[in-house]
């Protein structure tokens, strides 16, 4: 039979569904024929996928659905059934696990969902459907039978290793550059985190592969893909230590060199240093670990199990064996305040991590969250709406204790937290606040930096953001204002950014302001020109660990004057040739304008109905 | 016959380049020896399928300030040219893109040579013959209008590229005079060239072809992916001012009954299309799929019920148009530049004034409303391009034109 598989778009871009490979991997195995659309990578538009899927003519089309991508891939099932009525819809992933009624009724659409793990139950209805024999009977499904929703008994597969290795050449278009290859090396996870759905998605019980098996599918991927890295994306990739340290002593001697990352997280409590230092010689760069809150009483109350110190110690631990250690913190978990997530950041800094995100709680639909949140807080959007991984900020609820408004300056708290130090340190510094500050912002897309005026309370804050882009922006200069800059500069000419730049630079310096912050983005040799021209008398430039006071007189600053000056001075003789030569030169262009000013002769091209007719000039001026 | 290709781009980024890749797959499937020089744009790659070079600094403008680099820079060039043209002691040199005076003058050195003219910047300070100050199109001859009509001054003071560009550009002009055949596309091109003070003999006329496929193929191409519900106009090329997709998107909000409007474009003006597109209101009924492989975008010509060409400048042919014709559809276009000479007014499509977007829309309209007259313009259109533009009609004469320029040279 012939399987469609769509990866509908709304999540984290550059990601692979891992899930739909594997089910390619075992459609193929068993004789029939699969290919994935990954619209999250392309954003092809619903009539595009629709065209694609009569083309394609499948008999089962199957949609892998989070809670933010399923409005995104019920729109393109009605799509697709307008175009092409032929197949069967069917839907999987961790959203039709945890909402499959809702899905149903909602969606006449989608005919059968598959709950949790699909690698088996899926084949089966490929192969029942196949036969044409009644699929009611396979374990692990939902479906409509008149105005109810039937559920069939869940079964979870404890050999994984039986599954054949995902595939990822299933999927059309799919670019093997600068490739990630992701894993499961494990599935469930026994902890019963108040916000986290993997217990009911993936079952509490933990279930493994045997290192041997991870192996073999990393050579495998080596050899067929050539990656040169790869991602654990287990929910619990640690649970069983000695597993973990069995794993990288293979890979050790397995001489595969390949670096990996676990980017998804792991229990801090389950990381000891032997671990630490053998996933460091396995080829482990970077570790991340699930912090969610410094807030002790948060942490406690969130079930996770486990103390937080436990996270300092494994901190320490990835710090020590010289990998980099990265932080996930959630603003919003129940009880949470702004007070509180004062205090992570708080916590945060004093872990000195290498890079840490910070993202507002999505309560997916039955998690403890979930209930918390309908029974004492207030629900402000469907929260198949809310966006995950998305450069807008969303903020799906409310609670009686925090805020929309609240856990919106939270965010911005976190997120520009190295402007926040940096207004502190000028007031012990200065004993007084700032007046008036220009914030610089360089990074390109930074729309969260559209909204830092308007939460900063007492300070006149300036932000100045810089991007090229070729649009009608440009055209209405006229609107910009010297608060809450955004300056799109547009010209292919280097005299006219110049020009620019000094009328923003002059503008600056007449504002007169207090404090002058760079954001980490910002590009090194456009620091000197700008010090030059605004002379700000204290400026701070934000670095990795931590934002930088300096000063027109610090040392650093006299000396990286003194190098450029320095360096312009050696300079000079390889500019002087060429700035002696460019006057002559710029005489000689206009001097050639005057030489066709005065040489006035040649013929009009009139394009008539008739075609091109030449007309003298000498002729017309008569 | 060995010939040496000279050329600025060399991958497929527009119609000049995709010419310029189906002229060499003819020419060598008819035993010429193809050798291509070409810039080192980071994005021309060599292929493989003939001998490539490519040259540091082949097409180099004066883009910065700094004239000593660019004087020493285009003669390492020029000289690293030379080099290649003695090791391959070429028949003939074919010049498709090209404005850096070093590398011609070397050309017209070493060989007899062939210009192949696309478009105005042979003669036009400013790319494509659109008046700087009032945006029209430009009827005068490189010379002091250039000056009095604001093209050129504005950039003497203003320390622009196309400033910077004028002396170079004006040294490739007249030693184009020296070049044996000057190919021009259609009539309009042949106008400009002549009022350019380029004589009539130098003058080769050698309109474009493109690939043509069975009569029952496209057809029944058409049949599978005709939305038959769906009102479709297409749109093909580069997304910038001269291409007019400006004009087109305002035409569409004064096209009366539903539609679906495809544009499959990509270049400088996307986001400022995006914007537009918002602007208008057109949200819904008009659609991006960005640039797209010739194969795929020949999906879109079986899709689509009309396509529109609304070039605002001389343009010099227009491959989109005859490609459509070739896929069997009716083109909607602005009267200008070489568009009348493939375009018959109400047999293969129709013509509207240039820049007179009302009356683009009422001929989209009419294509629109009445899809069997339609479909036999289509049709009409894909015999006009199976008689004139197919490449057994187009190789002949380019290598003719090849044989005349070499007899010029020995003549010489």
């Amino acid at each position: 039979m012939k399987v469609l598989l769509i990866n509908p778009p709304g999540w984290q871009k550059g990601s692979t569904n891992l899930g739909l490979c594997y089910l390619a991997s075992s459609l193929i195995a068993k004789g029939h024929k699969a290919l994935i659309l990954d619209v999250n990578a392309t954003n092809a538009s619903p009539e595009y996928i629709a065209e694609k899927a009569r083309e394609y003519a499948p008999d089962i089309i199957g949609f892998s659905l989070k809670t933010s991508t399923a409005n995104a891939a019920f729109l393109l099932s009605r799509a697709i059934k307008n175009r092409y009525p032929n197949a069967v819809h069917v839907a999987g992933g961790a959203h039709i696990t945890l909402a499959y009624g809702e899905s149903l009724i909602q969606n006449p659409d989608i005919e059968y969902c598959f709950l949790g793990e699909a690698e088996r139950s899926f084949i089966e209805f490929v192969e029942k459907k196949e036969k044409g024999l009644p699929v009611e009977d396979i374990p692990g499904i939902a479906f409509r039978k008149g105005a109810e929703v039937v559920t069939t008994k869940r079964e979870y597969i404890e050999e994984l290793d039986a599954i054949p290795f995902p595939s990822m050449d299933a999927i059309e278009g799919f670019s093997f550059k600068d490739f990630r290859y992701p894993m499961i090396t494990s599935r469930g996870c026994p902890y019963p985190c108040t916000y986290c759905c993997v217990g009911v998605v993936s079952s509490k019980k933990w279930r493994a592969r045997s290192p041997e098996n991870i192996l073999d599918e990393l050579k495998r991927a080596k050899e067929k893909y050539g990656i040169t890295a790869f991602e654990i994306l287990d929910d619990n990739f640690t649970l069983r230590v000695e597993r973990a340290k069995e794993f990288c002593r293979l890979l050790i001697a397995s001489n595969l060199n390949l670096s990996w990352y676990c980017h998804n997280g792991i229990r801090a409590d389950k990381l000891d240093m032997e671990l630490a230092r053998l996933m460091k010689e396995a080829g482990c760069t970077s570790v991340a670990l699930g912090v969610e809150s410094g807030d002790p009483a948060i942490f406690d109350s969130i079930k996770k199990g486990e103390p937080l110190e436990a996270i300092v110690n494994a901190v320490k631990c990835i710090k020590a064996a010289g990998m980099k250690a990265v932080g996930y913190f959630i603003i919003g978990l129940p009880g949470d305040s702004l007070d509180g997530i004062k205090k992570t950041i708080e916590f945060q800094k004093s872990l000195g991590l290498d890079h840490y995100t910070y993202g507002v709680l999505n309560p997916y639909p039955y998690t403890e969250v979930y209930d918390i949140v309908k029974r004492e807080g207030r629900m402000l959007m469907d929260i198949k709406e809310s966006s995950h991984f998305s450069t807008d900020l969303t903020i799906p609820f409310e609670m009686p204790g925090f805020s929309r408004k609240d856990m919106e300056k939270a965010f911005y708290l976190a997120k520009f937290q190295q402007l926040y130090q940096a207004i502190d340190f000028y007031e012990k510094k200065h004993g007084k606040k700032p007046s008036r500050i220009l914030y610089f912002d360089f990074s390109p897309g930074s729309r969260f930096t559209e909204n830092l005026s308007k939460l900063i309370d007492n300070y006149e804050l300036d932000v100045f953001c810089f991007q090229t882009r070729s649009d009608d922006y440009f055209k209405n200069k006229t609107k910009w204002k010297l608060t809450n800059l955004h300056v799109y500069v547009d010209t292919p000419y280097i005299s006219g950014r110049i020009k620019s730049f000094l009328g923003f630079f002059n503008a600056f310096r007449k504002r007169d302001y207090s404090m002058v912050f760079f954001n980490i983005g910002t590009p090194q040799m456009l620091l000197p020109p700008f010090l030059a021209v605004v002379r700000p008398r204290v400026f701070y430039l934000e670095a990795e660990d931590g934002a930088k006071l300096m000063t027109m007189k610090d040392p650093e600053i006299v000396a990286l004057k003194r190098k450029k000056l320095r360096e312009l001075f050696f300079m000079l003789p390889k500019l002087s040739i060429s700035a002696l030569a460019y006057p002559f030169m710029r005489l000689s262009v206009i001097g050639f304008g005057a030489f066709l000013h005065f040489k006035r002769d040649g013929k009009r091209v009139e394009f008539t109905r008739e075609g091109p007719k030449l007309k003298d000039m000498k002729k017309d001026k008569e | 016959m060995k010939v040496l290709h000279l050329c600025d781009h060399y991958r497929p980024i527009g119609g000049a380049e995709k010419l310029l890749f189906d002229t060499l797959d003819a020419l060598e499937r008819n035993g010429v020896e193809n050798v291509v020089a070409t810039h080192d744009y980071l994005e021309n790659k060599a292929t493989g399928d003939r001998k490539e070079y490519i040259v540091h600094d082949l097409d180099l403008h004066p883009f910065s300030w700094n004239y000593l680099d660019y004087f020493i820079r285009s003669a390492r060039a020029g000289k690293a040219l030379r080099k290649v043209i003695e090791a391959e002691r070429p028949d003939c040199i074919h010049i498709h893109n090209l404005q850096n005076p070093f590398s011609i003058s070397e050309a017209i050195k070493a060989a007899p040579t062939v210009r192949a003219i696309h478009d105005p910047r042979l003669y036009c300070f400013n790319n494509w013959r659109i008046l700087r100050k009032t945006k029209e199109i430009c009827p005068y001859p490189l010379g002091y209008k250039c000056v009095t009509e604001g093209c050129l001054w504005p950039d003497l003071l203003a320390f622009t590229t196309d400033g910077r560009c004028a002396i170079p550009r004006y040294a490739s002009y007249l030693m184009h005079r020296r070049v044996e055949k000057l190919i021009v596309e259609s009539e309009a091109m042949r106008a400009c060239v002549l009022q350019n003070g380029y004589s009539e003999t130098q003058i080769a006329f050698l309109p474009n072809f493109t690939k043509t496929f069975a009569f029952d193929e496209v057809m029944r191409r058409i049949d599978e992916l005709d939305r038959k519900e769906e009102n479709s106009i297409l749109f093909v090329g580069r997304a910038s001012f001269e291409k007019g997709v400006d004009y087109l998107l305002e035409a569409a909000t004064h096209i009366k009954i539903p539609f679906k409007l495809y544009l499959v474009t990509g270049g400088p003006e996307t986001a400022a299309i995006h914007g537009k597109i918002e602007r208008l209101g057109l949200k819904g009924k008009v659609e991006v799929p960005g640039v797209q492989s010739y194969a795929k975008t020949r999906d879109y010509y079986a899709m689509a019920d009309v396509v529109v060409v609304p070039s605002v400048w001389i343009e010099s042919f227009c491959l989109v148009g005859i490609e459509a014709m070739a896929n069997a559809k009716p083109v909607v276009a602005f009267r200008t530049g070489g568009i009348p000479d493939w375009l018959e007014d109400g047999k293969t499509g129709y013509l509207a004034e240039c820049r007179n977007v009302k009356e683009l829309a009422e001929k989209i309209e009419l294509v629109l409303k009445d899809k069997e007259a339609a479909k036999v313009m289509g049709i009409m259109g894909y015999r006009r391009v199976q008689e004139n533009y197919t490449m057994e009609v187009y190789l002949p004469r380019l290598l003719r034109i090849y044989e005349s320029a070499m007899e010029a040279r020995k003549k010489l």
